[in-house]
């Protein structure tokens, strides 16, 4: 066999290859101006252009407000995340913004900021000594059970034959407020579905993991034909409807997501009878309530929890028909800064 | 003794051990009992488990881990130790095939391209094994880990069009059983004539049983590395058409999932990590078993939380026979 | 026709190879690895129907030499030629294409493979059918009979050509290897150590078959420590010292201790 010789240099050349730089952008701040940073998260699937994009919702708000604006990329990387705080605490920010998807660096970059004494606001990821900023877990579940709880009622008189609970236990609170509030919003409309019917499985909020455990759940009622879902996301429900389209056309699929993720945009997952919108890429709008007490002087008292948040942005149950009518969300945040005043919920949620 | 065809009969002195003998038949056997016992005391339990469901439901479970171990297999084979990338060529392929038909290509250009780019892992991996003379564990640890996080940063989710072949393919049925099921069958079938009956063949298995016999014999051992690893990046490839399939939304993240399972069919089907010996019908009816064990566990009443948790105990179990199995033989030697 | 080398290996004194062209001759070969230097301008010629041994102490450069002649690695100075022609081995590919086989020290034999496939490997027998033939489906019965016939040939006991060879002796293994060899080596056999590790039995054994190879006529060169079978089996000693090939006996006109003295250095060549 082949001796191992360059090969650490060699893991360690490939793990360079695999970092990029940060990059940023900015509006030039005139001295002693409120300055507002944003640290964006770097994933465009799971995070809007939020991710990628830049956030011109809050860029907007500091423009209207007269404030300076500056913005990096944390590249749901762990170190560039951490390198992003020394960024932000040279740039002197008066108050930053915060969405990192590697939260095992939040105590670090929490330590940095709160050394440099600079106001934190994240977006649905907790951590003590930052304004928590997320979707409302619970009513979005709720809202998305009700309205697959109609559905069920009206086309299957409340009795499917089984309900799978597509859930993600890695996801703690959010998911027991997600899917157990979809099972709860459900059982307000159809409060005679037996806990029997009801299947909770481990789908990871992950086609490639729901799927198939899905698949083995319909193997082992091979009587139960008229399937509700529900589940953490839209790709946790999605990957149990796919999985009983593969065992046969006999059976009769109700699924509700959340997030919206495969219901709005370019492919439109035909499984999908509705979702819970968050508009997560307009989430900047909510910020500016926490940011404006900041900028006063008056900042409001630490709200650092998912279950005690600062500010709750209010999720949007949409069918699949009105989904349809919903821009994508390049074009919805555009819009929003366009109108720095309003939400996204505001603008955009079917009435 | 001497060499007529009298004593080609097996001599008592050579018995074929079910269970530890290095012969496939016994091999298979062994794995056919693991596997009847398995479905045998599922249906014991709930007489619903012999139902076409549960085989539509285990063979789809077996097309995506069945192709990979396929080419896994081919690498532990021809003693290239593990491929611990193929999670790579799995996901490049599936998000290749969604921006070529997003591009407007048709099916069959579109496969062909999105595999064979695939191909290009196995090359990567097969110049830092064969010209740097790295050990293949530590490129393919390298490659699959800094592979991922560029196809994360490249591809971030491709989305699958409902409507294209593909989609079609992963909710079709072709003579009775789903269409993914195929890849799988004829690769296994492909591989078996290759390996067993070829030249090409043998040579991967001397290639894998003893390199520097091989050299000498004058074998290229550089172009059965590259050989090899191309030929596992392709094939894992195709199991990324299935993958895709299979998965609207393809996230760079999923292809670890297989890592562990694959290892597990491969090890299990007798296939020496030592390189050189392995049987790919033995390796279909160990995809087959691993692909039993899930729907069984929901049979069972079992969540699907378990299912890791067994999968790594028959990875133990079955390295742990492998183990068994070369000590055996050095002390019988 | 007096042969055109006779003056390089000055010590060799065989009235009846004066005739003919050697087989394989080396003339003045050298090989360093870094600042060792393995071999130093050794000659030899290698006849059809003779056995050489080669003798010397651990590290006198019998191995390296046997690699150059045999292709593995290339010598850094002097000459080689094959059948009084030049030639130049760039890999073990091409000796094996002039008719010469090795059989290594511990290498010879894949495990995991039947003794049949282990004879054929790198050159196995395609399928006369032209459609199989096209798909490079190899023809296992016309092997295991040529395997078989061989094996008679030079005597060779084996209980399956059909089992793995892992579970042989290892002087059913050496066998197996010379008759590998012997079946694609139709000109020189090169065997590194063929006796050692191998019990008074199976040495006979091994013996035994390296004699059948002479009388088909091959020339054969081997290295051994074992003085009592250098004398059983060879034609002529080459004794190898510090990388020098200081001398060759013709072995009916030389004895044990003689060649013994000239290993240890007692003797002046
Ligand atoms: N590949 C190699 N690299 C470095 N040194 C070597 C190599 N092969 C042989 N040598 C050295 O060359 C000398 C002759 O070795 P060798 O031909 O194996 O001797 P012998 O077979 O007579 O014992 C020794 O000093 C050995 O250490
Ligand atoms: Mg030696």
């Amino acid at each position: 066999m082949q001796k191992k010789s360059k090969s650490w240099s060699v893991i360690a050349l490939l793990s360079v290859v695999a970092l990029v730089l940060p990059t940023t952008q900015s509006i030039a701040a005139p001295k002693g101006k409120f300055k507002l940073c944003v640290a964006l998260g770097g994933i465009a699937g799971i995070l809007g252009t939020l991710g990628t994009e830049g956030d011109p919702v809050a860029k907007a708000g500091a423009k209207k407000r007269g404030w300076a604006y500056y913005e990096v990329n944390n590249k749901l990387d762990a170190q560039t995340a951490v390198k992003n705080a020394d960024l932000l605490v040279r740039q002197k920010c008066s108050a930053v913004i915060m969405f990192n998807g590697r939260p095992e660096v939040n105590p670090t970059i929490a330590k940095k900021l709160a050394k440099a004494k600079i106001p934190v606001i994240t977006y649905d990821i907790g951590q003590p000594g930052w304004y928590f900023l997320g979707i409302d877990n619970l009513a979005a579940g709720e809202a998305g059970g009700e309205a697959l709880g109609k559905l069920v009622k009206e086309k299957w008189n409340c009795q499917p034959d089984l309900v799978l609970q597509s859930q993600a236990s890695g996801a703690g609170i959010v998911d027991a407020m997600r899917t157990g509030g979809m099972i709860t919003g459900m059982k307000k409309i159809c409060p005679d579905i037996p806990a029997s019917k009801i299947k909770i499985f481990e789908g990871n909020g992950e086609i490639a993991v729901a799927q198939p455990a899905a698949r083995d759940i319909l193997a082992a009622n091979p009587t139960a034909k008229k399937i509700a879902v529900v589940g953490i996301n839209d790709a946790g429900v999605v990957g149990p409807a796919l999985a009983a389209r593969q065992l046969g056309s006999d059976y009769d699929v109700l699924a509700w997501g959340q997030d919206g993720n495969l219901i709005a945009g370019d492919n439109v997952n035909p499984d999908l009878k509705g979702s819970v919108l968050y508009f997560l890429e307009g989430y900047s709008a909510y910020a500016f309530e926490v940011l404006d007490q900041i900028a006063k002087g008056t900042p409001p008292k630490m709200q650092d929890k998912a279950t005690n948040p600062a500010v709750l942005v209010k999720p949007c149950p949409v069918s699949a028909a009105q989904a349809k009518n919903i821009p994508i969300d390049k074009v919805r945040v555009a819009n929003l800064a366009k109108n720095p005043s309003k939400t996204l919920y505001a603008l955009y949620c079917p009435k | 003794m001497s060499i007529n065809s009298n004593e080609q009969r097996r001599s008592p002195l050579y018995p074929r051990r079910i269970f530890f003998g290095t012969g496939d038949s016994g091999n298979i056997l062994a794995l056919l009992i693991l596997w009847f016992t398995l479905i045998g005391a599922s249906a014991i339990n709930n007489s619903l488990f012999l139902s076409k469901t549960t085989f539509n439901a285990v063979v789809f479970n077996m097309c995506i881990l069945g192709v990979l171990a396929i080419g896994q297999a081919l690498i532990v084979l021809s003693g290239g130790i593990l491929d611990l990338s193929l999670a790579v060529p799995l996901i490049l392929t599936g998000c290749l095939s969604v921006i070529f038909y997003d591009r407007g290509w048709s099916t069959l250009p579109l496969l062909i391209f999105s595999v064979l780019i695939s191909g290009i892992v196995g090359l990567i991996n097969a110049f830092f094994i064969v010209v740097l003379k790295i050990n293949p564990l530590i490129v393919t640890l390298g490659t699959g880990f800094a592979g991922g996080g560029l196809l994360l940063i490249l591809f971030d989710r491709a989305m699958v069009n409902p409507e294209s072949w593909i989609a079609n393919f992963g909710i079709s049925y072709s003579l009775g059983v789903p269409s993914a099921w195929w890849p799988m069958v004829l690769f296994t079938i492909f591989m078996h004539i290759l390996i067993k009956y070829s030249r090409p063949g043998r040579r991967v298995v001397a290639v894998g049983g003893n390199p520097v016999a091989a050299k000498v014999s004058g074998i290229s051992l550089k172009r059965y590395r590259f050989a090899t690893f191309f030929f596992a990046s392709i094939i894992a490839g195709v199991a990324g058409v299935i993958f895709a399939a299979f998965t609207p939304e393809i996230r760079p993240s999923s292809g670890t999932l297989y890592t562990l399972p694959m290892i597990a069919a491969v090890v299990l089907a007798g296939f020496s990590l030592a390189g050189g010996s392995g049987n790919f019908l033995a390796l279909f009816i160990s995809v087959g078993f691993l692909s039993t064990v899930p729907t069984a566990l929901v049979f069972f009443g079992l969540e699907s939380l378990w299912e890791p948790f067994f999968q790594g105990v028959i990875l133990i179990v079955a390295v742990s026979l492998d183990a068994l199995r070369t000590k055996k033989t050095v002390t019988k030697g | 026709m007096a042969s055109p080398n006779t003056s390089i290996d000055s010590n060799e004194n065989l009235p009846s190879s004066l005739s003919r062209v050697p087989v394989m001759e080396a003339i003045n070969v050298s090989k360093s690895f870094g600042a060792v230097n393995a071999l130093i301008e050794a000659s030899t010629s290698l006849y059809s129907g003779e056995v050489k041994a080669i003798v010397g102490d651990n590290g006198a450069g019998k191995s390296t030499f046997l690699k150059i002649l045999s292709g593995l690695i290339q010598p850094d100075t002097g000459e080689m030629r094959f059948e009084g022609n030049p030639v130049k081995f760039e890999a073990p590919i091409q000796a094996l294409n002039l008719g010469i086989q090795t059989v290594y020290q511990d290498l010879a034999l894949i495990d995991t493979m039947t003794a049949t496939q282990n004879v054929f490997v790198g050159r196995e027998k395609l399928s006369p059918n032209p459609l199989l033939r096209a798909f490079r489906i190899v023809d296992d019965k016309e092997m295991t009979a040529n395997a078989m016939g061989v094996l008679s040939e030079l005597g060779i006991k084996i209980p399956s050509l059909k089992e793995t060879v892992r579970k042989m002796s290892g002087g059913q293994r050496q066998c197996l290897a010379i008759a590998r060899a012997m079946l694609f080596g139709h000109k020189l056999i090169i065997l590194d150590e063929p006796t050692a590790a191998l019990g008074v039995h199976e040495s006979a054994q091994v013996l035994t078959v390296i004699n059948k190879v002479r009388e088909k006529g091959l020339a054969v060169v081997l290295v051994s420590h074992n003085m009592q079978h250098v004398f059983e089996i060879s034609d002529s000693v080459l004794v190898m010292r510090l990388g020098k090939s200081i001398a060759t006996k013709r072995t009916e006109d030389s004895s044990t201790q003689e060649i013994v003295g000239l290993i240890t250095g007692a003797i002046a060549p």
